[in-house]
């Protein structure tokens, strides 16, 4: 992947008002310290289907404002104190300033959208704003149930984290008036795919499976939300049993409500499994894509989208 | 080693695969699908040697198949039409009414499979969790043996239906006609969500008067206003579990745009709806039991309506999201409130019949 953060500008502060007091330092501290994987994402599809460099930018921007607006306003609905290990814009600043700024993010997205003049992409974007809300919506209430199944998780992250990835898929093809209704129900089960394996990765380090990131352990246990691989280990627990999990102050306290650690290991080498059949079947569309690409230069996005989940599911690191 | 396999809807192998009549050899097992309902859905299917699949015992076969559990639906007013016959002292011929039975049985587990079926070709066997468990998602049986089995069944209940005929051709030409036209008008209407007022009415229909009435007078009893009644309350309640299923499930069926009463109204609109429905349920009930049966019984039933309605009432008002396991346990305790009412239902009748024997 060869655009870094810093060469998109996703953030410039001359794209927001400098008069508004406080508004580009929120941005500041929120930007500077992001991955930028989906702004990557958009930069593998941009470099194989020759989009103009300014609709890369656009489109990275696009996914990245998104994506940053649900995590300013995730961020107070969930009352968390840090976001990418500085303090969440919210108690920075103010619960009143996140939820704006995070708006006007939104709002940004839809003024440079409707700029750039594509009314299919501007009806994918509004789709996929609507589907995140919908999901912050639903996932809001969930939180202090610990008898969750996993296939009711999996809804809400299709909302959430997966409707961000089908956007980096659909996007580009849409800009080059590639709508062919088959190719993007294809990408819509890539993104899919890859929305719920990277979550479910994500979900694991909180468990400290594959925590290169270092992410606080059972940040998520601990706001009262029982994540996917919580949900998944937890199945066989009696509710009076599952009721315990509120107390987990650390690993061996899950453990031992499991059942012990080597039952915990038990459990990730079986959700690992279950994860292989989902990359198994992204594999699958990769193929299915590949007859939907006409040039040499198109067809290479297919080696190039091969390695995804080995770099969002086993965290593998990408080049 | 099991292969994938994605085609769209408008392949025209698609249907082969869904149905399972693609190979003699393999059996294709369609994947949850996120489009589903939808006109540009595609299907992924996981094809395996039928040597390979582990097929359970005849008997755990059946019971999936056909789903045992649910025949209390049909039973109970099967069971309350003939106590009543039996406690008036109705002139009934056993042989008669053993054909009649297991006519009504082999019928209504002819439109059970019929109905797997259509949630098979609909797609809602890959979106609703308790669906995903079913003889088809597991690779026991294809779509294609399931709708023959059901035409099977269907003929034999017809069948078994020919004496009572024989004996009423009239009464029971006219009820069987009536039911054949709703089947028919049922499954035509089955894919097409938008008319499901329609759907949940011949749902009532089928499992409420129309049953009772039907299996009263194959007996070769006339008419009698206590066994429409009857019908009128085993059909509401019947509906009453359709939209707790529906309830259930909202969230995934609102998103997959399966239209019922519950996604139609709304989750919180829906709440009021299922406590209407079982108030309205009750009273009638109630009524009755004051008409045709004793104040005593009457009086019991009464406490418990009162009960179980606070018990409703606190478990609706409650529930907070359509997402999460509340939603579960809640439809639960309100399947087990309605099961229970069932239940004394059940032991009223045969306290009557052995009151009778006694006598």
């Amino acid at each position: 992947m060869s655009l870094q953060m810093k060469d998109l500008k996703i953030y410039d502060p001359k794209d927001f008002p400098a008069y508004l007091p406080k508004l580009n330092n929120l941005y500041e501290d929120l930007f500077l310290g992001g991955k930028g994987f989906r702004a990557k994402l958009i930069g593998i599809m941009a470099r194989s289907l020759g989009l103009p460099h300014k609709t890369e930018h656009l489109l990275a921007q696009t996914i990245e404002f998104i994506h940053n607006a649900s995590l300013l306003h995730d961020d107070l609905v969930d009352r968390s104190i840090l976001r990418r290990g500085k303090v969440a814009a919210w108690t920075k600043y103010s619960p009143e300033y996140a939820v704006l700024a995070g708006d006007y993010l939104l709002a940004r997205v839809m003024v440079n959208l409707s700029q750039f003049g594509n009314l299919k992409l501007v009806q994918l974007t509004a789709e996929v704003i609507s589907d995140l809300l919908e999901g912050e919506w639903i996932q809001d209430s969930l939180v202090g149930d610990f008898s969750i199944e996993l296939s009711q998780l999996d809804r809400v992250h299709h909302l959430k984290t997966a409707s961000l990835f089908k956007w980096c898929l659909k996007a580009p093809f849409i800009t080059i008036e590639k709508n062919d209704n088959s190719l993007h129900t294809v990408l819509e089960e890539m993104g899919s795919l890859l929305g719920l394996l990277f979550q479910r990765s994500d979900d694991l380090l909180d468990f400290n499976i594959r925590n290169t990131e270092e992410k606080a352990i059972l940040g998520d246990l601990k706001s009262g939300y029982l994540n996917s691989f919580a949900s998944f280990s937890t199945k066989h627990l009696k509710e009076k049993e599952k009721e315990k999990l509120k107390l987990c102050q650390n690993l061996n306290d899950f453990y031992h409500i499991l059942g012990g650690e080597s039952f915990f290991k038990e459990k990730v080498e079986e959700f690992d499994k279950m994860n292989g059949f989902l990359i198994q079947l992204y594999h699958h569309h990769l193929k299915t894509l590949d007859g939907f690409l006409s040039t040499a230069e198109e067809k290479t996005l297919i080696k190039q989208l091969e390695p995804l989940t080995q770099i969002l599911y086993w965290r593998k690191t990408g080049s | 080693m099991s292969q994938l396999l994605t085609i769209s809807k408008k392949d025209p192998h698609f249907e082969k695969y869904l149905m399972g009549s693609f190979s003699e050899t393999e059996r294709a097992i369609p994947l949850q699908s996120l489009n589903v309902n939808s006109e540009s859905e595609q299907v992924t299917f996981q094809i395996h040697k039928i040597s390979e699949i582990k097929r359970p015992s005849i008997f755990l076969l059946s019971l999936n198949l056909f789903k045992v559990h649910n025949f209390i639906w049909v039973s109970l007013p099967l069971f309350l039409v003939l106590s009543k016959a039996f406690i008036e002292n109705e002139a009934v011929d056993p042989l008669l009414s053993l054909f009649s039975t297991l006519g009504v049985l082999f019928i209504y587990s002819a439109l059970s499979l019929r109905n797997d079926f259509q949630d098979h070709l609909l797609g809602r066997d890959r979106i609703l969790p308790y669906r995903r468990g079913n003889v088809i998602q597991k690779g026991w049986v294809t779509a294609n043996s399931l709708k023959k089995i059901s035409h099977y069944l269907l003929v034999i209940g017809i069948l078994c239906g020919l004496p009572a005929f024989w004996s009423f051709p009239l009464s029971i030409g006219l009820v069987g006609l009536s039911t054949l036209l709703s089947l028919l008008f049922f499954n035509h209407l089955q894919g097409r969500s938008k008319y499901f007022l329609f759907i949940e009415s011949f749902q009532f229909f089928l499992f409420g008067p129309l049953l009772t009435l039907g299996y009263h007078i194959s007996l070769g009893i006339d008419y009698d206003e206590e066994v429409l009644f009857l019908g009128f309350l085993s059909g509401f309640l019947y509906l009453f579990s359709v939209h707790i299923k529906n309830f259930k499930h909202i969230l995934v069926l609102s998103s997959a745009n399966f239209k019922n009463t519950m996604s139609f109204f709304g989750f919180e609109k829906s709440k009021l709806i299922l406590l209407l429905w079982w108030i309205s349920f009750c009273v009638f009930f109630l009524y009755y039991h004051y008409e045709y049966a004793s104040s005593f019984i009457t009086f019991v039933f009464l406490w418990y309506i009162l009960i179980s309605s606070h018990q409703i009432y606190l478990i609706l008002s409650s529930l907070r999201s359509p997402g999460g396991s509340e939603i579960i346990r809640a439809c639960r305790k309100l399947h087990y409130i309605s099961l229970i009412l069932m239940s004394l239902w059940i032991f009223e009748n045969i306290w009557y019949i052995l009151f009778f024997l006694k006598e």
